[in-house]
């Protein structure tokens, strides 16, 4: 279910129609459910991970601030967990059972239910992992303060990143590991699991680690209500794909009542046709052209791809990239005013930036803000001298690129916007100011996009063969064709005018400038940005890049 | 100017926008598009077709139906049988099995006119399998009407978003035709069409391969069942027509029809032409894929001709 889908717009308005009406309890459980409801859409067997993810880190956030769950409330969250891994990881024949039950069939209804152990050793194991914590509770509970708190701390980390890791990185390390056995001579077993990666695990792991640490670090009060925890980690609006929310800012919205305004909703409704804009216009239509150019780059068939095409690929690919994921954080910051939440803004005019400490500032600014917290500086940060700063900035980029996906091109890609940020800090660089060095400015913004193709060529690239032949062509076999200049002026049509309306909106960031301009340009803005919908919707529909991480 | 007010104006400023647009679609758009044009054309040439002494024959189809040559295909049955032949194409690009149902039913069996023999071509193993409507726009403001709705949600129209899509193409021409309004706006572009084959060419064989990637459906066969026995119902024959895409390599194995579309055409007592391996349709006698170019049309047009005159009437 994507934004992008009318189903899920159903599911918004059945939200969104009783919600207002409902007092600030109730309006929470609704959502919580929506919540689910739409995550089990993509595969609700993996709700069952976020359960686990939930129940680990608000028991660890109590714990870490030294309050202790009443027994019974431990017990309803044991029965909790096991339930959810019984009903949705053990193989349950829903239709089957639901049609057993409805004829009074037994037999039909007994065979829907688990056969054999190997149906149902998660729920087992659950039980017996939470049963286990549930005993040991006390005892860590009895620890001096500072190793419980470090205790809950670990416990919380190595749970989060260990369900990330094996979901997201096991076949890769294993693929890895034997390639490397391989290249020393040595014979390799490739036990690959074929894993799933559950949508957006990546984004809830870290918001819920994110609220650990924050309670470890004194930033944030535990929450003694579950069902309020349990929304802060699967509020749908940003459920699989951010931005990537702190406890401090998502938590006391989730807790305190919400208010409604027009003010809000008239941003809101901005904000959706500017994401849905971004999406279906101008990210599914610059899909095609970066396809083309990397399918015939993987293919090998480039004997006729001049470097000009292949850079006008590589720019529909940066175009396709920033449409398609600022334009879902801006739908899920716009879905989210209409119900009372103020999402933190994800990204702000990155093909503006001047250097790439400025691009960091502006784009995925949740990733980068996290990172730069909870990594880079912990790890030292900028004040323990250059040596330790390059090194900070190379670990966070290398763990940043890797956090993307499980493969080399994603890595090589965190490493070359490391070195990237390193050289502009060894060179001195300055940002250029907009009004009073115009051209300077425009120079860096020029140079600095083309610094950030590059990086998307590694980022979109399958292997670095791929990235090897682009950077072949790119260098000898330069010529301006025609296919070159009409795949400039289509990307002109597309992201022109959007462009134009960044750049006169920079200075400030979110909406204000718009909200400012005068009545009949703003209402032009929204004419055009509805007839791009409705016209210029791309024929294939193109999933969301972002939800694979 | 109070928020209110300014979100009064803006309001009323989008309205006259899509009425604009609206009403511009309708007096410029539609008299200036030959496809919508043609359109417009069908119930009339129906009629005439009918009214036309025997043996009539509809064409219906897409894209690969238009390039077959209707005066040469009278001359050339004229030729071998002595006799003349009333033939017309109703042909809408972008369109599949489930929108001809439509346009014959609209055309021909709901206005009680009933051809000789209906030609229904197609060009892949998938070609007679149910697949999503194409062109819903078209669908809603010609093909259909308002009595057609729940049955075509019953049967052809099933996802949320093509709902949606015909209702509202149902009320607005400007919806309706948009993508006829998106393809005039980006012709405007020098170089556009050929820059869109290309990319959509490459783009295809990639998107293709994750396609493969992905579990096929089992294929059904719940229109052309649908539309043999609403041909039996109305006593007309409807011949289906297995076309030869372009031979990519010489010698390969024409593309497998599945046993269903026999069973379901043979015992519905309609006709089957198997036009898959025709040996005088060479590679360079196509412009694209399955399109023929100005070369092959004659040969095909001509061989179909004969086939058709052989097949349809009793010897």
């Amino acid at each position: 279910m994507n934004y992008n889908q009318l189903q899920f717009w159903l599911l918004f308005l059945a939200v969104f129609v009783p919600y207002w009406w409902l007092p600030h309890r109730k309006q929470n459980q609704l959502l919580l459910v929506a919540s689910y409801v739409f995550y089990g859409f993509w595969d609700y067997r993996f709700l069952f991970l976020i359960l686990v993810t939930t129940v680990i880190d608000f028991i660890g956030g109590l714990g870490v601030a030294g309050a202790r769950l009443p027994r019974a409330q431990l017990i309803r969250l044991t029965g909790l967990l096991a339930a959810g891994a019984f009903l949705l990881t053990s193989n349950l024949d829903y239709g089957g059972l639901l049609t057993g039950l409805r004829a009074s069939d037994y037999g039909t209804a007994l065979g829907a239910l688990p056969q054999s152990l190997a149906d149902v050793w998660i729920p087992i194991a659950a039980t017996v992992a939470m049963v286990a914590y549930m005993f040991i509770l006390p005892r860590l509970h009895g620890l001096a303060e500072s190793t419980r708190r470090k205790t809950f701390l670990v416990i919380s980390m190595v749970a989060n990143l260990g369900i990330l890791g094996f979901f997201k990185y096991f076949d890769f390390f294993v693929e890895s590991f034997a390639d490397l056995l391989e290249a020393f001579g040595f014979q390799a077993s490739r036990s690959v699991l074929g894993i799933v990666l559950p949508a957006g695990i990546s984004f809830y792991t870290f918001q819920a680690m994110s609220y650990t640490i924050d309670v470890y670090r004194g930033k944030t009060e535990p929450t003694r209500n579950f069902g309020d925890f349990a929304l802060f980690v699967c509020f749908f609006p940003h459920l699989v794909a951010g931005p990537i929310m702190r406890a401090h800012t998502l938590l006391p919205q989730v807790v305190n009542p919400r208010s409604r305004s027009a003010t809000e909703f008239r941003e809101g409704l901005a904000l959706v046709l500017i994401g849905l804009f971004k999406k279906v216009v101008l990210a599914d239509n610059m899909a095609p052209i970066a396809n083309s150019v990397f399918n015939r780059l993987a293919n090998g068939d480039t004997a006729d791809l001049s470097g000009s095409e292949l850079l006008v690929g590589i720019y529909a690919f940066a175009f396709q990239i920033y449409g398609d994921f600022s334009g879902y954080s801006s739908i899920a910051r716009g879905i989210s005013k209409w119900l009372g939440f103020d999402l933190v803004i994800n990204f702000h005019n990155p093909y503006l930036a001047v250097t790439p400490s400025d691009f960091w500032k502006r784009w995925h600014i949740s990733l980068s803000s996290w990172l730069r917290d909870y990594l880079y500086i912990p790890l030292g940060g900028n004040r323990q001298g250059r040596l330790i700063e390059y090194r900070s900035l190379m670990i966070t980029m290398l763990l940043g690129g890797l956090w993307h996906g499980a493969s080399w091109t994603f890595v090589a890609w965190g490493l070359y916007h490391g070195l990237v940020l390193c050289a502009y800090r060894i060179a001195g660089v300055r940002d250029a100011d907009r009004s009073a060095q115009p051209a300077r400015w425009a120079m860096q913004v020029f140079f600095m996009f083309h610094l950030t193709c590059l990086g998307w060529l590694l980022f979109r690239a399958d292997n670095f063969g791929v990235v090897t032949a682009a950077l072949e062509i790119l260098t000898t076999q330069w010529s301006f064709t025609a296919a070159a200049g009409t795949g400039l002026l289509v990307i002109a049509f597309y992201a022109g005018l959007l462009f134009v309306v960044e750049w006169l909106t920079d200075a400030e960031k979110g909406l204000h400038r718009l909200f400012r301009a005068p009545w009949f340009l703003q209402g032009a803005w929204y004419v055009y940005l509805v007839l791009m919908i409705v016209v210029f919707y791309s024929r294939q529909s193109y999933e969301f890049i972002y939800f694979q991480f | 100017m109070t928020a209110r007010g300014r979100t009064v104006r803006i309001a009323l400023l989008f309205i006259a926008a899509l009425a604009l647009i609206e009403w511009g679609t309708r007096m410029a758009l539609v008299p200036g598009s030959s496809d919508l044009d043609r359109y417009r054309s069908f119930p009339e040439r129906a009629r005439g077709l009918v009214a036309a002494p025997a043996p009539r024959i509809a064409m219906v189809g897409n894209s690969v139906t238009d390039r077959v040559l209707p005066k040469l295909l009278q001359s050339e049955w004229h030729a071998v049988t002595g006799e003349s032949l009333a033939v017309d194409k109703f042909v809408a690009y972008y369109s599949n099995l489930a929108t001809w149902y439509w346009m014959i039913d609209q055309y021909f069996w709901s206005a009680d006119l009933e051809p000789d023999l209906i030609v229904v071509t197609y060009y892949d193993e998938v070609g007679l399998a149910d697949a999503p409507m194409m062109e819903v726009g078209a669908l809603a403001q010609f093909f259909t009407d308002s009595r057609d709705v729940w049955p075509l949600f019953a049967n052809d129209i099933k996802s949320l978003e093509q709902r949606a899509g015909y209702l509202l193409s149902s009320a607005s021409t400007a919806f309706a035709t948009r993508d006829r309004i998106r393809d005039r706006a980006l012709n405007l572009i020098p170089g556009y069409r050929p820059f869109a084959t290309a990319t959509n060419a490459h783009s295809y064989e990639y998107e293709h391969k994750i396609r493969m990637r992905a579990a096929k459906p089992a294929q059904t066969f719940h229109t052309l069942r649908r539309l043999v026995t609403r041909a039996q119902q109305q006593g007309v024959r409807i011949c289906f027509v297995a076309f030869q895409p372009r031979p990519v390599t010489p010698g390969a194995a024409p593309y497998a029809i599945h046993p269903e579309i026999m069973t379901t055409i043979t015992d519905a007592g309609m006709l089957h032409l198997d036009l898959r391996d025709m040996d005088e349709l060479t590679a360079d006698l196509y412009q694209d894929n399955v399109h023929l170019n100005a070369r092959g049309q004659p040969i095909y047009t001509r061989r179909l001709a004969r086939e058709l005159d052989r097949i349809s009437r009793p010897r």
